[in-house]
């Protein structure tokens, strides 16, 4: 089941606190966070969090289509190593883009 | 003949149907036109290396007959797996391409193994800030792994903190951000 409209979205009290506190700074610190649970708000856009996936904090650079998702969901609890040894793939890859804003 | 240098291009999961045809994850960012019907492939070990017969030491090619894809991947049909039987021999096994048959990476793009074994660079100090050890696939984009002075970290591959990826200097010059060397 949905969670209800009326409550809107689930972000823990600390952590909303804590990116209220750096954009009112214009600050851009790594937040540590167990919260995987927290919903991606408009405002996390531009800054990094590290989520803890069980085992280690994986850093999570917060862009404008992640918003609405769980942060927990950008850091797997499983880390695949696909690109481990000598194996070449034909997979290329560029920095991925930033997004067209920063955080407010 | 002289071994081909290759990489790989797909991996066999698992047969489909009676006919011969492999279900397979594609490791190209080009799957219809690297595999696409007429095209020459090589057979390669579960390991990802080229397999060599043992009697001819030579390595044995395939040739795509029909690629469809499928809700979840693709599935591949070559000429030398005729039947079912065959292509359960197949699960697990990586198809390769010589990489002189492969396009090269556009400007600022690089393949996602060379990334293993880049230095990176703070881009402020000039400092060596460490080494690329690993390469993780995450929903978001990929997120290097690197060994520095003070243990394991790691970074999204993003514009925001990598500014220059220098393919034959085998460098990346990083903006690492404020206290992610101390997770």
């Amino acid at each position: 089941m949905a969670r209800s409209i009326k409550k809107g979205p689930f972000i823990q009290e600390a952590l909303l606190k804590r990116v209220h506190q750096m954009n009112a700074k214009n600050e851009k610190k790594v937040v540590k966070t167990w919260s995987r649970a927290s919903t991606v708000i408009p405002e996390f856009v531009g800054h990094t969090f590290a989520v803890h996936n069980g085992n280690k904090f994986i850093p999570v650079y917060v862009t404008e289509n992640m918003v609405g998702h769980k942060l927990g969901e950008f850091a797997p609890t499983r880390l695949f190593r696909g690109h481990s040894g000598n194996n070449k793939t034909d997979k290329k890859a560029a920095p991925a883009a930033a997004p067209a804003k920063g955080g407010k | 003949m002289t071994l081909p240098d290759c990489a790989s291009v797909a991996r066999v999961r698992r047969p489909h149907g009676v006919r011969g045809e492999v279900a397979i994850e594609a490791l190209t960012d080009e799957p219809e036109a690297i595999l696409a019907s007429g095209r020459r492939l090589f057979q390669g070990t579960p390991d990802g290396a080229l397999w060599l017969d043992p009697r001819t030491r030579q390595p044995r090619e395939l040739h795509v007959t029909k690629l469809r894809p499928v809700h979840d991947g693709w599935l591949l049909t070559v000429a030398e797996i005729a039947d079912r039987t065959e292509a359960e021999k197949w699960n697990g096994r990586f198809l390769l391409v010589p990489v002189e048959e492969l396009s090269e990476p556009e400007e600022g793009e690089v393949f996602a193994h060379e990334l293993i074994g880049m230095t990176l660079i703070d881009a402020v100090s000039g400092a060596e800030v460490g080494e690329v050890t690993e390469v993780f696939e995450l929903p978001q984009g990929l997120l290097l792994e690197f060994r520095g002075v003070q243990g394991t970290h790691a970074v999204p591959f993003v514009e925001e903190f990598v500014d220059e990826v220098d393919r034959e200097g085998r460098r990346l010059r990083v903006r690492l951000p404020d206290g992610l060397l101390e997770l």
